[in-house]
This record gives C-alpha cells, sequence and structure tokens, in this order.
C-alpha cells in the first residue's frame, strides 16, 4: 500500500444513484487491495443518504461530490454538496433511538459516529464538506 | 428493472418463510420491501420468518422498513429473522434491534415447530 491512491466520483442525489456509487466505491477499494472494512460502506451510505433526504431534500437534480484516499493513517472519504446547511453548523451527537419504541429510522449519525474514526464537517461557499477518516485492520 | 427487490416465500405448516432474493435492503429498496412484505403477510394468522440469508448489506432505512413490516404484522403474529450474515448483524447489534426480533442462526431452526 505504499501508492498514494485517490479517486473522485459524482452522485446524482437518488438512492439508486447512491447505491450505485457505494458499489463503485467498494469496488475500488478492493483494486486499490484495501481490506475490506463494512463499516465504510455502511457509514457512507448513511451520510449520502442524508444528503440524498435533508440536504436536497430529495431533489433530483443535486449533486454529491465523493471522494475517496488513501492516506498515512487509512482511508479518507469525503463528501460534498451544495444542498442545504446542517441545522446546527455542526454534525449531530447522534443518539441511538430506544429499540422498545420500535423506531424505523433515526440511526443514521449513531451509526456514522459508530463505525468511522474520525468526522469532519465545515460549510463552505455554499457547501457541506464532510469527512470520515477510517483506520486500518480494525476488523 | 434496476434496484428491483423480489420476495418469495415458502410456507410450511404454521409458517411462512420469507425469503429476500436480493443482496441489498437499501434506501432504494425500502419501499419496495415494506409494501411486498405487506402483501405477504396481511392475512396471516401464523408466524412469519424473514430469510436474510441472500442479504450481504442493510443500511438505516433497510432496517427501518423490516421493522415497519414488524409492525403492520396483524395482531398477535409473530416476524422473526433468520441466517444474518456477518455485516447485518452488525446492524442489528449496533443499534440494539437484535433485541426485538427473534433472530435464528439458520432456517432449520427457524422452521422447526414453535421456533424454539
Amino acid at each position: 500500500m505504499a501508492t498514494r491512491h485517490s479517486a473522485r466520483f459524482t452522485c446524482e442525489a437518488t438512492a439508486l444513484a447512491v447505491r450505485h456509487t457505494l458499489q463503485e466505491m467498494t469496488g475500488r477499494l478492493a483494486d486499490w487491495a484495501v481490506p475490506a472494512d463494512p463499516r465504510v460502506e455502511l457509514a457512507v451510505a448513511e451520510a449520502m443518504n442524508n444528503i440524498v433526504e435533508h440536504a436536497y431534500a430529495d431533489n433530483p437534480d443535486g449533486r454529491i461530490q465523493l471522494d475517496v484516499s488513501l492516506i498515512p493513517q487509512g482511508l479518507s472519504v469525503a463528501l460534498s454538496d451544495r444542498g442545504l446547511a446542517m441545522p446546527d453548523g455542526a454534525v449531530p451527537i447522534g443518539e441511538m433511538p430506544a429499540p422498545e419504541t420500535l423506531p424505523e429510522g433515526g440511526w443514521g449519525w449513531s451509526l456514522i459516529h459508530a463505525c468511522c474514526d474520525g468526522l469532519h464537517y465545515e460549510r463552505t461557499k455554499g457547501a457541506n464538506e464532510l469527512t470520515m477518516v477510517f483506520q486500518q485492520a480494525e476488523i | 428493472m434496476e434496484g428491483k427487490l423480489e420476495l418469495t416465500h415458502t410456507d410450511y405448516p404454521g409458517l411462512r418463510v420469507i425469503h429476500v432474493a436480493a443482496s441489498r435492503i437499501d434506501s432504494a429498496a425500502a419501499i419496495q420491501f415494506k409494501d411486498q412484505m405487506r402483501a405477504l403477510t396481511d392475512t396471516l394468522t401464523y408466524r412469519a420468518v424473514l430469510d436474510l440469508s441472500a442479504v450481504s448489506f442493510i443500511d438505516s432505512s433497510g432496517l427501518g422498513a423490516i421493522v415497519a413490516s414488524l409492525k403492520q404484522m396483524p395482531s398477535g403474529i409473530r416476524l422473526d429473522l433468520s441466517s444474518l450474515q456477518e455485516d447485518v448483524a452488525r446492524v442489528l447489534r449496533l443499534t440494539r434491534m437484535d433485541k426485538v426480533f427473534i433472530i435464528h442462526d439458520a432456517l432449520d431452526l427457524a422452521v422447526a415447530p414453535n421456533g424454539h
């Protein structure tokens, strides 16, 4: 893994396009011989679904840019969109809903926090920039 | 038919096993999943078991659709899960939704009378 790899994907703000982009991303990571880490696809899926549903409020004209790169600590995934800003200017802390209430959602941010080792959000020039870092070999 | 999700079923005495013939229950599949589950369970008078052996990925939308399927079961009728792959089991554990379902390791256990 001495070679530095990076790749950029552009995705329409629809659930199906998110699925295809995730599959492209995991394929690329496999091409780079990055050990499979299921946390990555889950965290990126949750973050991209949030962008589709909340930042772009299901407007399919929105575009999401996904930059994946190998860094010394492991893997960095950066998502960029031009939708609505995060309500409090920061990522939600994320609390797991109580199982006994039979929730049908609300796990997204908790799963993102649980799956990645570093999380950074910034709103710059009308864009949301969310970066997730995954350390290697945590399986 | 991109993004198509298909559910098939096998009936046993007192039990309907519902097989997910797709590798993902994600945001793109959640509504189809819920609708097909409703069609397969809304007149059931006995237990259903959801066979997830083919599913390698679920996200929170997919999990939400499974919970919605549980909530739309006829009153007093169980929906169990069976044959979870490790990555799917992890999502259930992380969200603690593994406490809500009876989860069978394998279908032969789920199919045993009264599902142990």
